[in-house]
């Protein structure tokens, strides 16, 4: 114990050996506030809340410091419901001494458990709503909302009070008897549940014995005994009723269960029937959507698959038909051979190319590969160049041996072979005159002038039609094979 | 015999948990040692 006035430790003396103060009066009310909390401690252990509140608030009267009677105070608020009271006195505890101090773990436990904390305060708020009701002579809503708080939160004891004083104003001493024996479990000692069951004791003593209403049997009804606390209400049986009355309440009985079936059970059994049939039918109808709707998919994906397959088979008579290209790849393999083994005869490899159609081999077309078009431009330039080289050198021979009619046929090839030669093309032209076709010969001579204006065949020709004589050719230039420029390219 | 309406005024509302704090600034701490201590300090003048 320390003086009130320096804090030095007291001795057994009635002042203070620090600084001379009398701490006789002191030492006296720490001693009762003491006292006051052992007395707290005792109803508290057996449950008298009620009563250790009011022995711990004596013993705070006293001495505000005594930290572990407001500590105690707050566990019994705590008990009896009031949370808010408890940690207050908690809080306050706290304030006075910080450190070890068990006001830490309730409150601690208390913040840890949220969801129980949440409940505590939504049971106080129906409390509030219900004492409201009440006063608002609302009892019924006061009792439904009061029996929700008691289940919720059963340590509620000001919910028990009043939902039993609510039980007692609508006269259900039965119910008040029962609610007020439970709130006594909690509280021992409570002087007004005590009031309360007194009360209700009375009352349903009285009318137990003849003064009752009709909530409790009339005395002819039942006969009441003691069993030790409890008051048993025992009614008294009927007389037996005659054979008649037990086969018209069997017959009635009987009536009355069949008419339960037709109108209860059996238009149940229907509707439960007709919903399971409901239930079967769309379950099947959702089962053909779905499968339509899978159906409607193949069949677009057969579709989508059989206009593949028919571009596909494009493609493939494309390749392999007698304009596709695997005969232009044979056509060229084929001239490629020949004009290998019979390098000097040029003609044949010219008439297997011929059967290529240059518009199929470019590097555009579908499916040429560029080896290809390189390959196919090749051995048209040194074929083609090569044969009308020949064919042009047999058709002047014939042309010189008089032999003109064999000469427009090598020389015609001339031609097609090499549309540039003018050698060529002169050649033909007077083919043909001499050949007694002066006119097919003559506009040759014209389509040589027009076409190569600059060459000394064109010379030549304008010079036979102007004089109808054919002249010499000049010996610096007699070699017949002169071509155009660009011919062999 | 009970009187309902006098028994209901003994019931008060309860303190939310949101008003704890002015439960705590609420709260009567004086004790006998403040008159105690009171009574010395008018003693002592």
């Amino acid at each position: 114990m320390r003086c009130y006035r320096c804090g030095a430790t007291l001795s057994s003396d009635d002042f203070c050996t620090a600084c001379g103060a009398d701490v006789k009066l002191y030492k006296r009310i720490v001693k009762l506030s003491n006292s006051f909390y052992n007395e707290g401690l005792r109803k508290a252990k057996v449950r008298d809340l009620s009563g250790a509140v009011e022995s711990l608030k004596q013993s705070l009267k006293c001495n505000k410091n005594n930290v572990e009677a407001r500590n105690l105070l707050g566990l019994v608020y705590f008990e009896m419901g009031e949370t808010v009271q408890a940690l207050s006195e908690w809080i306050i505890s706290k304030n006075i001494r910080s450190k070890k101090n068990i006001a830490d773990d309730f409150m601690a436990e208390l913040q840890d458990n949220t969801g129980k904390l949440t409940t505590i305060d939504q049971t106080i708020k129906k409390y509030n709503q219900a004492l409201s009701y009440a006063n608002q002579d609302s009892i019924d809503l006061a009792i439904i909302q009061l029996k929700k708080i008691v289940s919720m939160n059963p340590k509620l004891l000001a919910a028990y009070q009043l939902l039993a004083l609510c039980y007692i104003k609508t006269e259900q001493w039965d119910r008040a008897r029962r609610i007020i024996l439970r709130a006594c479990k909690l509280d021992t000692n409570n002087t007004t549940l005590k009031y309360y069951l007194r009360e209700v004791e009375r009352v349903m003593s009285e009318r137990a014995d003849g003064g009752g209403d009709t909530r409790n049997f009339h005395h002819e009804d039942a006969f009441t005994y003691q069993s030790g606390n409890e008051t048993i209400i025992q009614p008294i049986n009927e007389r037996e009723r005659s054979g008649s009355f037990t086969v018209l309440n069997i017959i009635i009985g009987l009536i009355v269960g069949a008419a339960i079936m037709w109108f209860l059970v059996l238009p149940a059994r229907i509707q439960s029937a007709r919903s399971d049939t409901q239930d079967q039918l769309q379950e099947t109808s959702d089962e053909l959507t779905s499968r339509n709707a899978d159906i409607g998919e193949l069949e677009k994906r057969v579709e989508a698959l059989q206009e593949d397959n028919e571009k596909l088979k494009e493609q493939l008579s494309g390749f392999t038909s007698d304009s596709g290209l695997m005969n232009n790849y044979n056509y060229l393999m084929q001239a490629a051979q020949e004009f290998m083994e019979h390098p000097e005869d040029a003609k044949r490899a010219a008439e297997i190319l011929s059967n290529i159609d240059p518009s199929s081999v470019s590097e555009d077309s579908v499916g040429v590969s560029k080896e290809f078009a390189d390959l196919y431009r090749y051995m048209s330039n040194v074929v083609s160049q090569q044969a009308a080289r020949t064919m042009l050198d047999d058709g002047e021979k014939k042309y010189n041996e008089g032999n003109y009619s064999a000469a427009i046929e090598l020389l015609e090839d001339a031609v097609l072979f090499a549309p540039d030669s003018d050698e060529a093309l002169y050649y033909l032209a007077q083919s043909y005159i001499h050949d007694n076709n002066e006119s097919q010969g003559r506009m040759l001579l014209n389509q040589l002038i027009t076409k190569f204006p600059d060459s000394r065949y064109a010379q030549r020709a304008g010079e036979y039609l102007s004089s109808g004589v054919e002249t010499a050719e000049p010996t610096e230039t007699a070699e017949p094979t002169e071509t155009a420029e660009g011919d062999a390219d | 015999m009970i009187d309902f309406e006098e028994e209901l005024k003994k019931f008060h509302p309860l303190p939310e948990v949101d008003e704890v704090e002015d439960a705590i600034r609420n709260h009567d701490v004086s004790d006998m040692m403040d008159v105690l201590m009171a009574l010395m300090e008018g003693r002592s003048e």
